[in-house]
């Protein structure tokens, strides 16, 4: 890919791509904007909703909470306003933000609670996020940032497909993909060394490992462009990777 | 906006269990690119070594494996963009030509002596190559020797 596409590609609202460039732009009036604000939605949709599922809520609420976090802090603008590469990680702004919003609504659920029997009904979710504390809070952070993790990889995964289209290593992706992307992820089976020769019309063993390796860097350059787009610039990849790889590890 | 269906909130068909090892490999790309690359071509062709000095100078590497190894490292040689990880594919190519010779017997290149010697002597010299694929060189070059 040139230069030029890899500058378009990362433009593109509807490419997974999304940064502190396409924070900006979200927040920003215009044409663009609406675009870059669901791609932002969109992206964040499953961390927020796996952290108030986490947090004990049904899975209807969970998504009018989600729904409303969107709907009030995102698509409200005063988070992605806000949202500046000089105030550190994306993933840690977003988080807190999705802590305050829940504990905000449980103290309006808590103050609706004590109003007289003739005043508006307690909201399905209520009761439960009263326990949103300790551990609870912990189980669903924990929850949030697997989520996000898992969101990274698919979006690495498909800007490295799409790179190596645009760069003419489709054997690379197919042989990555096909011999450990998806056994890793989708629990395939890799597909064996003999079989990948013959597919990847290659001569050798090694020739075709070689492609699976030109494959994985591929997608781990991307993934690592994922993580930096989502820091500050003193922040360290190495310490947000091993953030996320806890999180998707899980207690040991 | 509209709500993304529940596939989209989905890990990956519901099972993360296999997201770990991309984080995995974004730290060891992260540290020392060259590197990672080289033992991740090796894991996947001599599974149980470490890396790929061991995958290399292991004992229970096959010559079969060895010469896939050669053919990966070359590759790798070929397709290197930075000098770091030409000089290290090199090196490693080296390493298996060498074991070849050393372990086996059998000269897996069709590289004349004098080449060999000098792919051989690099490697012996390069101090930031493993002690094991070093010792391998040491023991090809006296076997050119006698040969």
């Amino acid at each position: 890919m040139s230069t030029g596409d890899r500058a378009n590609s990362r433009r593109t609202p509807g490419a997974s791509a999304t940064d502190w460039q396409l924070l900006q732009s979200a927040a920003a009036s215009g044409p663009d904007a609406r675009a870059s604000l669901d791609v932002v939605a969109r992206r964040y949709w499953g961390a927020i909703f796996a952290f108030v599922r986490a947090a004990g809520v049904s899975p209807a609420g969970a998504a009018d909470l989600a729904q409303g976090f969107i709907a009030d802090v995102l698509l409200g603008r005063s988070l992605l306003a806000s949202a500046d590469a000089r105030r550190g990680r994306f993933r840690s702004l977003l988080r807190q933000s999705v802590v305050n919003y829940v504990r905000d609504r449980v103290r309006h659920d808590r103050s609706r609670k004590r109003e007289p029997a003739s005043g508006p009904p307690v909201t399905s979710h209520g009761t439960v996020l009263d326990a949103l504390a300790g551990h609870r809070q912990r189980e669903a952070e924990h929850a949030f940032d697997a989520h996000w993790a898992a969101q990274v990889v698919r979006a690495a995964a498909e800007r490295a497909e799409r790179r190596c289209r645009l760069e003419g290593r489709e054997q690379a992706w197919a042989a990555f993909e096909r011999r450990t992307l998806r056994p890793q992820l989708f629990g395939d089976t890799p597909v064996p060394y003999a079989e990948l020769v013959r597919m990847l019309h290659v001569d050798s063993v090694g020739q075709a490992a070689h492609l699976v390796i030109l494959g994985r860097r591929c997608f781990v350059d991307e993934l690592l462009a994922e993580v930096r787009a989502t820091l500050g610039p003193d922040e360290s990849v190495a310490q947000e990777i091993r953030e996320l790889l806890a999180a998707v590890e899980g207690p040991r | 906006m509209n709500r993304p269906s529940a596939d989209e909130t989905a890990f990956f068909g519901g099972t993360p269990q296999g997201l770990p090892a991309a984080f995995h490999w974004a730290l060891d790309a992260n540290a020392d690119p060259s590197q990672a690359a080289a033992d991740w071509l090796s894991r996947e062709i001599v599974p149980t070594a470490p890396n790929a000095a061991a995958a290399i100078a292991s004992s229970t590497s096959t010559l079969e494996q060895i010469i896939a190894l050669k053919i990966a490292f070359k590759a790798l040689r070929s397709g290197a963009v930075l000098a770091p990880e030409r000089n290290l594919a090199a090196r490693l190519y080296a390493a298996t030509i060498a074991a070849g010779f050393v372990r086996f017997g059998v000269r897996i290149s069709r590289q004349n002596d004098g080449a060999l010697r000098r792919a051989f002597s690099h490697l012996r010299d390069d101090d930031r190559c493993d002690e094991s694929l070093r010792d391998l060189a040491i023991v090809a070059l006296t076997r050119l020797d006698i040969a």
